[in-house]
């Protein structure tokens, strides 16, 4: 609790911690923004305040982390959100063609002709000098979200992203009702099934949809990553990669051990059953034949469910 | 035969199935974690990996179930990608601001819009002509073939066992996307002057120091035995000091020259000894009297015609800077080899790190947690290695990748709060280390730099 009330309140987080907080004050170089020290320990105090929100943290790790931030990246948008204008100066120097060259990167991306780049890197300059509701309210910056964790030119090209990204997803919820998620796979509901159904194929199928649900389920969060953006995002290997920074054959070898593993996993859950019994091998292997084909909407079975439910 | 075809048939089936049923029952997957979308902050910290296993782990359980989020992280990711006319508009872009107060540059822009099509060919006009300008001027103020040739210095922290790099990588891309706000000594080594003559002269020397080494090595010189125990390594500091070392140490003071034979009787000593890395004053250092200039300038108190020009450089003089290489500024490396196999670390100014796993073959860039100039290192194994360098900066890695910034002993600042610059280290795990300021007060650590007791 004593801990807890130590990053709440900057008087006791300056005494506190007063050793680390010395150290990251002599790497940040608030100094050369003409920035006051108060207000570099306050952004210090809030970085670690959000980070172990509603923990309890030893001293340790709260100094650790303190030692891991990108110091003097965070004294700059301390000081730009202080309205430093030698540090406005710097940034706009420093940071205004990075800016515009990831800009014209994310554009190209998309497969626009990155001519918009200017317009797409300045319109979060407004934002970033701060901007208030009312001329009496003091303006808020967006600098005051980065708290230092990663570079601020990362931490720029990601603010990019997401206004690039929520800028097409608006777009394509004006353009269609369809949620731009689903684009491009396969639908879940096909079209009518017409072959004669066999009786068993319902049963298999959901139990084979049981099956793979807690096999994805028992996955871990980077497998599932990992088949997300191969199976839904319909990424390339070379595109995930890249996303996840590792090379394209690291990635390809581990999506085939995630395969595997889900097959593995699949065909043991439909063996064992849930509930039991379970298939055997022939019918396992009609589970995933079934799996292949369009999925089971018999409408004429659906609707005469329905007048059943209907009549009764 | 038939049945080996048939079972890869019937694995492809079941591949296939699973794959297309996989997009349905992931969307059915959406748990709680995915309603909270990750802030732009955590989104950039997971594309740098600077977080720790835990929070990646959680970032990608969101991932896995968060659409908007996957496709922020692609966007992110493609934007790493800067063709080569942008890098090269961005760099000159950066010239000409510093050249001219941005702002009034905004002011133009916004007062006299240019037409599109003259647009982009004043935006290729104008930096061209600036840079045209700034090499000119360079060129006259400093003509190459009349100035000394810069002499650069690669420190090599052990004894190797074959040839070091000889293709050095630009680090102009890792340059790019670290514009942050830098010191002096990082404006400096960003200069404009041609770094190639300066790492032919490296691999040079280094190549040549190598071959005295190895066959020094080779006349029945030991191998150096790894050893784990902060005792060894304080042995090994004390032997060093006792053997006249101590004032070398020291970048303040003149160096003797380096002595390659007492360089390999080092290596040799039968004593099992960590591995340990130098500092520039100690090894192989081809101009010590330069390197004592530097440092007594980065400790000597400054005059207040310095102050004041310290005080104008964070804004112009970056250009400035750029233009006039200093002398007293020669871009130095180090590098620090693993005791066993080819890894090897090189380290230097503005915090570099890249990494070599096949001897020097390639070099790949690591996340530096500091963009202090690296000084010194001691490579324990293939994955822990220590760094120290200027003001207080102290890093370890224990996986080979990620390298964790290590808190300075606090008793090692001064009545003002200045840390030292660290001149050495030895290390004997991942755990024990003893680091040397350049002042000679040394400090170790049992504890991997939890705590520090001086010695």
């Amino acid at each position: 609790m004593a801990r807890r009330s130590a990053l709440e309140t900057s008087q006791l987080f300056a005494t506190q911690y007063v050793g680390a907080i010395h150290a990251a004050c002599a790497e940040a170089q608030w100094e050369r923004w003409g920035l006051p020290r108060p207000c570099f320990v306050e952004a210090l105090r809030r970085s670690a305040e959000k980070h172990f929100r509603g923990a309890a943290p030893e001293d340790a790790r709260i100094e650790e982390y303190l030692a891991s931030l990108h110091l003097q990246d965070l004294a700059l948008a301390c000081a730009c959100m202080e309205g430093s204008e030698a540090a406005w100066e710097f940034f706009v120097a420093n940071f205004r063609p990075l800016l515009r060259a990831s800009a014209g990167a994310i554009l190209r991306s998309a497969g626009g002709p990155g001519g918009r780049a200017d317009e797409l890197a300045d319109s979060i300059y407004a934002e970033l000098y701060g901007i208030s509701a009312t001329g009496t309210q003091k303006r808020k910056s967006l600098f005051e979200y980065f708290h230092g964790r990663s570079k601020l030119s990362t931490w720029l090209r990601s603010v990019l992203a997401q206004r690039h990204v929520d800028l097409l997803r608006t777009g394509q919820r004006t353009v269609s009702l369809e949620s731009g998620e689903h684009e491009g796979r396969r639908p879940a509901v096909a079209a009518v099934d017409s072959a004669p159904a066999d009786p068993g194929r319902e049963k298999y199928l959901d139990m084979f949809q049981r099956a793979l649900l807690a096999a994805l389920a028992e996955l871990g969060a980077r497998q599932r990553l990992l088949l997300a953006q191969y199976y839904v995002d319909r990424l390339t290997l070379a595109e995930i990669g890249r996303v996840l920074r590792e090379h394209e054959s690291t990635v390809s070898r581990q999506l085939e051990q995630v395969r595997s593993e889900l097959r593995e996993r699949v065909t043991r859950s439909l063996r064992q059953g849930t509930p039991p019994p379970g298939l055997d091998d022939a019918q396992i292997s009609l589970a995933f034949e079934y799996a292949l084909e369009d999925w089971p909407f018999d409408l004429s079975r659906a609707l005469a469910r329905e007048e059943t439910a209907g009549s009764e | 035969m038939d049945s080996s075809k048939k079972a890869d048939s019937n694995q492809r089936q079941r591949e296939e199935a699973l794959a297309r049923r996989m997009g349905e029952a992931l969307d059915r997957l959406v748990t709680q974690d995915t309603r909270d979308c990750l802030d732009a902050e955590a989104m950039a910290a997971y594309h740098e990996k600077s977080l720790d296993s835990t929070e990646m782990s959680r970032c990608e359980a969101h991932f896995a179930g968060c659409v908007r989020c996957r496709n922020i992280l692609a966007v992110l990711a493609a934007s790493d990608d800067t063709p080569l006319a942008e890098a090269e508009v961005a760099n000159l872009g950066k010239l000409i601001a510093a050249a001219h107060p941005p702002r009034d540059a905004e002011a133009h822009r916004t007062a006299a819009p240019i037409p599109i099509k003259s647009a982009w060919r004043a935006r290729w006009l104008a930096p061209a002509l600036g840079i045209a300008a700034v090499l000119a001027i360079w060129f006259a103020a400093k003509p190459p073939w009349r100035s000394q040739p810069e002499t650069t210095t690669t420190l090599i922290a052990q004894a190797p066992r074959s040839e070091p790099p000889q293709n050095v990588p630009s680090s102009s891309v890792q340059e790019f996307s670290k514009a942050a706000p830098r010191k002096k000594s990082e404006l400096d080594s960003g200069s404009l002057k041609d770094k190639t003559s300066d790492r032919n002269e490296v691999s040079s020397s280094g190549a040549e120091r190598l071959s005295k080494n190895r066959s020094a090595k080779d006349n029945g010189a030991a191998p150096v035995a790894p050893a784990a125990g902060l005792d060894a390594i304080q042995n090994n500091v004390q032997l060093k000091s006792a053997a006249g070392t101590s004032g070398a140490s020291n970048p303040a003071t003149p160096a003797p020259a380096p002595s390659l034979q007492a360089e390999a009787r080092r290596d040799a000593t039968p004593m099992a000894a960590p591995r340990t890395a130098t500092p520039p004053g100690v090894v192989n250092r081809n101009e010590p009297a330069k390197e004592s200039a530097d440092a007594a300038e980065s400790n000597a108190p400054k005059t207040p015609e310095q102050k004041s020009l310290s005080a104008e450089r964070p804004l112009k003089a970056r250009a400035y800077a750029t233009l006039a290489p200093s002398a007293m500024l020669a871009q130095s490396n180090i590098l620090v080899r693993a005791p066993l196999g080819s890894i090897l670390w090189r380290v230097g100014q503005g915090g570099s790190i890249e990494h070599s796993a096949d001897n020097g073959g390639a070099w790949i860039a690591q996340e530096s947690p500091s963009k202090e100039d690296w000084v010194a290192g001691a490579a324990v194994s293939d994955k822990v290695c220590w760094i120290v360098g200027r003001n207080g900066a102290i890093a370890r890695t224990t996986d080979g990748e990620h390298w964790q910034k290590i808190l300075p002993p606090a008793a090692a600042g001064d009545a003002s709060g200045k840390l030292p610059d660290w001149a050495a280290v030895t290390a004997g795990d991942a755990q024990t280390a003893v680091i040397t300021a350049a002042d000679q007060r040394r400090f170790s650590t049992r504890d991997g730099g939890k705590t520090w007791q001086a010695q």
